[in-house]
């Protein structure tokens, strides 16, 4: 951490579906243009928040691949982000927000396409982790790791 | 409203809901509300239009409710929600570009007495979305009284 910041509350958790073989034919996928990874991050980060705003995991859950909501229910998630209503880790803001830094997209070894970057919001850092896999045509997402930290005022 | 769709467009499909959380007289004026920022309003209609759109996309309108103020609250139900938006659902509306698209236009934000109002139209690659958003201070916070969204998918 920079020295100019300082860490009030910081949470990172990380959920990622298991990847099945199935998930091969994935590996033909084209990354999505630079507007599209836009979309699919922001969408993502603002359902995700919307999820820890409210304690409710179901929309994001029914938001998400077959792959994790195969692996993943609406209570276990409640759990896994406690911390991020505990410690109100909320970041609407990303819906606007500027990039910080984020690296170039990638489609794993598994097939999975794989959005990295972070966020910087006036209040909060935010560093996202996140893979998708193709559904029916559309990238749903298939992991989630967020490090959200608190800036100091 | 999307009835008045202009010639160089064509309407493939079109999806027009409005909410509107009925004002009570306790609501009149009790104290100063300050309009915020173009930011902040930036904010409020993108992340508003995401939760709806997931609401929408998901059937689960229970996220949407559990954002909204205590007035949206106290007059419509979930299940209410999913009756009012079946035509976005039915018609597959993803609104999701919302997020990053250009304003087409919009209009200058207002207050009606202690409702934000924030009215504008975003254009994506597909769609046109217009909306009238309304929003009530709770708790320090603005949150959805009332939901106006036109959706027009463009034809390419």
């Amino acid at each position: 951490m920079k020295s100019i910041r300082a860490n009030l509350a910081s949470c990172i958790v990380a959920l990622f579906a298991l990847t099945l073989a199935w998930m091969q034919p994935a590996l033909a996928a084209d990354i999505p243009d630079d507007d599209s990874q836009d979309v699919l991050i922001r969408t993502t980060l603002l359902t995700f928040n919307d999820a820890n705003m409210t304690n409710n995991y179901a929309v994001m859950l029914a938001r998400s691949s077959k792959q994790f909501q195969s692996q993943f229910t609406a209570d276990k998630l409640t759990t896994a982000f406690e911390k991020f209503r505990t410690n109100k880790l909320f970041f609407e803001e990303v819906a606007t927000a500027d990039y910080d830094s984020s690296e170039k997209a990638v489609i794993d070894k598994e097939g999975a396409l794989v959005l990295v970057g972070v966020f910087k919001t006036d209040d909060l850092q935010v560093k996202y982790n996140l893979r998708f896999v193709k559904n029916d045509d559309a990238w749903k997402m298939l992991g989630i790791n967020v490090d959200a930290t608190k800036k100091k005022q | 409203m999307g009835l008045n769709m202009k010639s160089i467009r064509a309407c493939l499909a079109t999806a027009i809901v409005a909410l509107f959380a009925v004002t009570f007289v306790s609501l009149a004026p009790a104290f100063a509300v300050d309009i915020p920022d173009d930011d902040d309003q930036d904010i409020l209609i993108r992340a508003t239009l995401v939760t709806f759109n997931d609401a929408n996309l998901s059937g689960n309108y229970s996220v949407f409710m559990a954002k909204a103020s205590k007035e949206f609250q106290a007059q419509f139900t979930a299940e209410k929600m999913a009756s009012a938006f079946e035509s976005f659902s039915k018609n597959k509306v993803d609104l999701g570009d919302v997020v990053t698209a250009e304003y087409d236009s919009y209009e200058k934000a207002r207050l009606d007495g202690n409702a934000l109002v924030l009215v504008g139209v975003f254009k994506t690659n597909d769609l046109e979305v217009k909306y009238n958003l309304h929003f009530l201070q709770n708790d320090d916070a603005w949150k959805v009284s009332s939901i106006n969204v036109d959706t027009t998918r463009v034809k390419h």
